[in-house]
């Protein structure tokens, strides 16, 4: 028997692969079935991105011309990092 | 989900030329990740200004430490949000708010009336429960289902194993289920219907 995690985690991939086919999916993890149900449905919410999301195009552009204009002096290999 | 994607080959390239000094490099790799770098900070912080302003703090310290990356298993975009991680973190640090909105509903307040339709809210409210959520919680919903990474790409970004991501996706989509039950919307959030 699959965990709740794994169960979601499978579902989660079926849901992304073919949403059509989801309830099959659901099938497959009896067990887990009521809880896994509200879940898949709200993972299906979170799709939908929230308004402002998406980057003005002025921004865009503005931020290249800078980030271009600075592209000489501020490329270092000694710089900081992520990681 | 979104879909991001990453492509670690061809970015490989572009890195190695960018750090060699190749400008239009650096622009192309800007070009492919600008927008999913800006939504992630935007889902974070729900301010427009504030994820222009983040945004272009993380490709400027990108910029600055481009010689130094190495792709080492970590995807270009991977290493971008991680940077990206970083900034919202020290943000919050400095404002002394772990519970995001500064602005919560700034930009709603712009927008017509005729558009905040009952599922709007309903959005709004997902996405405000979204950002209740503690710090892990909330990076792995939004590293999986606005930038559309991998659960690898997810435990790289986040430093965590695969299994503990996992296990973070469902009690962070629990922990939702939960807050939205609270408020109001347990049974009728959007995307209801199908399964039952």
């Amino acid at each position: 028997m699959a965990t709740i995690f794994l169960a979601l985690a499978d579902c989660l991939d079926a849901l992304e692969r073919d949403p059509e086919r989801l309830e099959a999916y659901v099938a497959k993890h009896l067990e887990h079935k009521e809880e896994l149900a509200p879940l898949l449905r709200l993972a299906a919410a979170l799709g939908r991105l929230p308004e402002g999301a998406v980057p003005r195009d002025d921004f865009v552009r503005d931020l290249k011309s800078r980030l271009l204009k600075e592209f000489p002096a501020k490329t270092d290999a000694r710089g900081g990092d992520g990681q | 989900m979104a879909k991001t994607g990453l492509q670690p080959t061809k970015d490989q390239s572009l890195v190695s030329r960018a750090s060699g000094g190749d400008r239009e490099a650096f622009g192309e790799l800007y070009d492919r990740y600008v927008t999913p770098v800006y939504r992630h900070m935007y889902c974070i912080v729900n301010d427009r200004q504030l994820a222009e302003d983040l945004t272009a703090q993380a490709f400027l310290q990108a910029l600055q430490a481009i010689g130094r990356y190495e792709e080492r298993g970590l995807p270009f975009l991977a290493w971008l949000l991680r940077i990206a991680r970083n900034l919202a973190i020290n943000h919050w640090r400095v404002q002394g708010n772990h519970n995001s909105s500064r602005n919560d509903g700034s930009d709603r307040a712009s927008l017509s009336p005729e558009l905040f339709c009952e599922a709007k809210l309903r959005e709004e409210e997902v996405w405000r429960a979204v950002r209740s959520l503690g710090g892990d919680q909330r990076q792995v919903i939004i590293l999986r289902f606005v930038d559309g990474l991998s659960y690898p790409e997810v435990a790289q970004v986040l430093a965590k194993s695969i299994g503990a991501v996992r296990v973070i996706q469902y009690r962070a989509l629990s922990a939702l289920r939960r807050a939205l039950e609270d408020g109001d919307l347990g049974h009728n959030f959007p995307g209801s219907g199908g399964l039952s």
